[in-house]
C-alpha cells in the first residue's frame, strides 16, 4: 500500500490522550514517575500547542505546579515539588513558563538565582553537569545554554567554552556523541548542533563537517521509512524529532523521504485510544507522542503549528525570546 | 519472608514526613504502595533534619531498590557515605569504599538499564584513595556481554580508561566485541578512541587497515567498518588513499562504476555492499579524471542501490566538476 494512504494524524484521540495522562494518578507507575514529572508536562504541553489545543491544560494550575518545582535554596527547578533541582528539569521548567508568558512570575532575585545555578554547574573545559552530583553529557551543556537563552542572559563567559566542548564532541564519521570520543549518536547531534544554533554559532561548523554531519543524519532512515539514533539499530518514533531537527538546523532537511517517515510516524499511533509508540505495535507514551508530532510538524504535514527546531517550542513563542549575542 | 517494615525497626524515633505535595490533586495519595510510602516519608525527614548515620545510608538503599531512578536519593547517599567516611584513616576508607562500589555492582546487575549509577560511580572512584581499574573490567565486560550496545556502559568505560590512564586491555576488548558482533557500531567507535589515544605507528596502521579489511570481508554490507576505514585513513593517513583499497571496494560493486551510463540498454548490477559504493563515490570525488566515476556511483547508489536517500545522493551529484 502507498505510504500516502495509510491514514491521517488521528489530532483528536492525541489531544485525549495527552489529557488523560493528568487523570493516571491512581497507578503506582505515576508515581514512580515523579522525577520526569516536569519533563512529561513539558512534553504534553508542546505537543498540545502544536495541536492548537493548549488551553486543554488549566494554566494557572500548571504555573502553580511549576513554581513548586522551583527549589529555593539552590535557584533551579526539580522533576517535581521537593526533589533536588537538576539542569534537565530547569529547561522544561523555564519551558514551561515561557509557553505561559509567565517568565515573571518569578521574581527578580529567583531569576538571578536560577541563573547563577545553572552557570555553577559548568566545568573548566566548558561543559555542564546536570546537577552537583558530576554527570557530565552534551545534553546539559543544551539544557543550561537553552535556558539561559529563554530568559535571554546568556554571556560570553559562559557560552565560548561551551562552544569548544560542543565542537570536541565532533567524531570521525559526522556525529557527535555525550562527550568527546563518545559514540554519535542522533540525540546527541541535536542537543549539539541545538546548543550552537541558540548562540548562533553554527558558522563555527567547516563546510565539510556541516556536509558529514548532514550524510551521518539522512544516513539513520532505514529503507522502511523511520529513523534509528545510531547505525544497526531499530528505527524509533522519537529520532524523527533528533535527527529532523538537526538536518533542519543546518537546512538539509530534504535528504529525508518524507513520505516514508510519515507513513512510520503515522503507524506508530494508537488509533482507539490515541498517543505514539516507538514502533508499530507497542505501548505509547508522551515521549513519544510528542516527537512523532514534532517530527510531522517540521516535514510541514498535517496542519501543525510550525515549531522551531532550536528549542523545541513553536514558534509563536520562540520568536518572542531575545537572540545571542545581544549586540 | 515477612520482613520488617522500618519503622518498626531502627527508624522508631523517626516520624515520616508526609510525601504529599501540598497541591490540589492529592486524593491519588492512597494508591502509594505501604512500604514506599513508609519507607520515602522517614527518607524526607531524615532529609529535612541532615542526618548522614549509618542507618540513613541503609534506608537510602531500600529507597533506591524501589525507585531507581530517584536522583534525589542517590545525592542524599553520596553525602551520607561522604560524611561517613571522612574521619576515617586511609585503610578503612578504602574498606568502606570498596563495600560501596560491591552494593553498587550488585544493584547494577539487578538495574541494567538505570544510568545514575555510573555517574554515582564516577564520584566514588574519585573519592577513593586508591581505586584499580582491574576491578572495574569484569563488570563492564559482564554489562556489555548483556546488552553489547548501552551507551551509558560504554561512555563509563571511555571515563574508566581516561581516569586510569590505561589503554593496555581496549584494543583487544574492542575487537572481542567486534567478532561476536560484527555490526557492533558502538565497538567500531570505542577502537578509534583507543587508536587516536594510543598514537600508532605506520606500520600499526597498515596492520588496522588489514584488520578492517579481513572484517568488510567476512560482512561487506555493513556501514560500521566502512566508515572506520574512512575515518582511519582521514586521521592517520591524511587522506591520501592508496590504489590497494581502491581495487578492494571495487571488489564489492560488480564494476559498476565503469559501467556506461548514457547508454539505454545499460543494465545496473546487483552489488554487494552500497557502502563500498559510496566509499569509492568518495575516492573518486576526490580527483578531477576519476569524478566520472564518482558520478556513476552516486547514479546508481540514487537509482538502485539505496534510493531511500535519493536526494542525498543527487546533491552530491549536482557538486561534482
Amino acid at each position: 500500500m502507498a505510504s500516502k494512504e495509510r491514514g491521517t494524524l488521528l489530532k483528536e484521540k492525541h489531544v485525549r490522550y495527552i489529557e488523560s495522562l493528568d487523570k493516571k494518578q491512581d497507578t503506582l507507575e505515576f508515581w514512580l514517575t515523579e522525577h520526569l514529572r516536569i519533563n512529561g508536562v513539558y512534553w504534553g504541553l508542546n505537543a498540545l500547542c502544536m495541536l492548537r489545543s493548549k488551553d486543554v491544560f488549566n494554566r494557572e494550575d500548571l504555573i502553580k505546579f511549576v513554581l513548586g518545582c522551583y527549589v529555593e535554596s539552590t535557584g533551579g527547578f526539580a522533576a517535581f515539588p521537593r526533589h533536588d533541582a537538576h539542569l534537565a528539569s530547569t529547561l522544561s521548567g523555564i519551558q514551561l513558563l515561557k509557553m505561559y508568558d509567565a517568565i515573571d512570575s518569578l521574581s527578580k532575585s529567583q531569576i538571578d538565582k536560577c541563573v547563577n545555578f545553572i552557570k555553577s554547574n559548568q566545568m573548566k573545559d566548558g561543559s555542564f553537569q546536570g546537577d552537583r552530583f558530576g554527570e557530565v553529557d552534551t545534553r546539559f551543556v543544551y539544557t543550561a545554554i537553552s535556558s539561559l537563552s529563554i530568559l535571554e542572559r546568556l554571556t560570553p563567559e559562559v557560552v565560548d567554552p561551551a562552544v569548544d566542548f560542543i565542537l570536541r564532541c565532533y567524531n570521525f564519521d559526522g556525529g557527535f556523541g555525550l562527550c568527546p570520543g563518545a559514540e554519535s549518536h542522533a540525540a546527541q547531534v541535536f542537543t549539539c548542533l541545538g546548543t550552537l544554533a541558540v548562540v548562533n554559532r553554527l558558522q563555527d561548523l567547516t563546510k565539510a563537517q556541516v556536509d558529514e554531519i548532514g550524510w551521518w543524519l539522512c544516513e539513520r532512515q532505514v529503507p522502511e521509512g523511520g529513523l534509528n539514533g545510531r547505525p544497526s539499530k531499530l528505527p524509533d518514533v522519537c529520532y524523527s524529532w533528533w535527527v529532523l531537527s538537526s538536518l533542519s538546523l543546518i537546512d538539509r532537511l530534504e535528504w529525508i523521504d518524507f513520505e516514508k517517515l510519515r507513513g512510520f510516524i503515522l503507524d506508530c499511533q494508537d488509533e482507539k485510544r490515541g498517543g505514539i509508540s516507538d514502533r508499530p505495535d507497542n505501548e505509547v507514551d508522551v515521549f513519544h507522542t510528542v516527537f512523532g508530532i514534532a517530527g510531522l510538524s517540521l516535514m510541514g504535514f498535517e496542519d501543525l503549528v510550525p515549531i522551531d527546531p532550536t528549542y523545541c517550542m513553536t514558534y509563536d513563542i520562540t520568536n518572542t525570546i531575545k537572540k545571542y549575542p545581544y549586540n | 519472608m515477612f520482613e520488617m517494615t522500618p519503622k518498626m525497626g531502627e527508624f522508631a524515633d523517626v516520624e515520616p514526613l508526609s510525601i504529599s505535595t501540598g497541591l490540589p490533586d492529592e486524593l491519588c495519595e492512597i494508591m502509594y504502595t505501604d512500604e514506599y510510602r513508609e519507607l520515602l516519608g522517614i527518607a524526607r525527614s531524615l532529609m529535612a533534619r541532615g542526618e548522614l548515620s549509618e542507618r540513613a545510608l541503609r534506608l537510602t538503599g531500600r529507597v533506591i531498590d524501589l525507585a531507581p531512578a530517584f536522583y534525589t536519593i542517590w545525592n542524599y547517599r553520596f553525602d551520607i557515605l561522604v560524611s561517613l567516611s571522612k574521619d576515617l584513616s586511609n585503610d578503612e576508607k578504602v574498606l568502606r569504599l570498596n563495600e560501596e562500589l560491591d552494593w553498587i555492582d550488585e544493584f547494577t546487575l539487578n538495574n541494567p538499564k538505570n544510568y545514575q549509577i555510573w555517574s554515582y560511580k564516577q564520584c566514588i572512584l574519585q573519592n577513593h584513595p586508591s581505586p584499580v581499574l582491574k576491578r572495574e573490567l569484569p563488570i563492564l565486560k559482564f554489562m556489555l556481554d548483556e546488552d553489547t550496545k548501552n551507551y551509558h556502559v560504554w561512555s563509563f568505560r571511555k571515563w574508566c580508561i581516561l581516569f586510569f590512564n590505561d589503554f593496555s586491555n581496549e584494543l583487544e576488548f574492542a575487537d572481542s566485541m567486534v567478532e561476536r558482533d560484527v555490526y557492533n557500531n558502538s565497538a567500531w567507535t570505542h577502537r578509534m578512541f583507543i587508536l587516536k589515544n594510543l598514537k600508532p605507528t605506520a606500520v600499526e596502521i597498515k596492520t588496522e587497515v588489514e584488520y578492517i579489511m579481513r572484517k568488510i570481508n567476512y560482512v561487506p554490507q555493513n556501514i560500521s567498518p566502512w566508515t572506520y576505514l574512512r575515518g582511519i585513513y582521514e586521521n592517520f593517513l591524511a587522506s591520501k588513499y592508496d590504489n590497494n583499497i581502491v581495487e578492494f571496494a571495487k571488489k564489492f560493486t560488480s564494476n559498476v562504476t565503469d559501467l556506461d551510463f548514457e547508454d539505454p540498454n545499460v543494465k545496473l548490477p546487483d552489488i554487494e555492499s552500497s557502502y563500498s559504493l559510496e566509499f569509492l563515490a568518495h575516492i573518486y570525488s576526490l580527483q578531477k579524471t576519476t569524478i566520472i566515476n564518482a558520478k556513476r556511483a552516486y547514479m546508481g547508489l540514487s537509482s538502485k542501490y539505496d534510493p531511500i536517500r535519493k536526494f542525498y545522493w543527487d546533491s552530491q551529484i549536482s557538486r561534482l566538476h
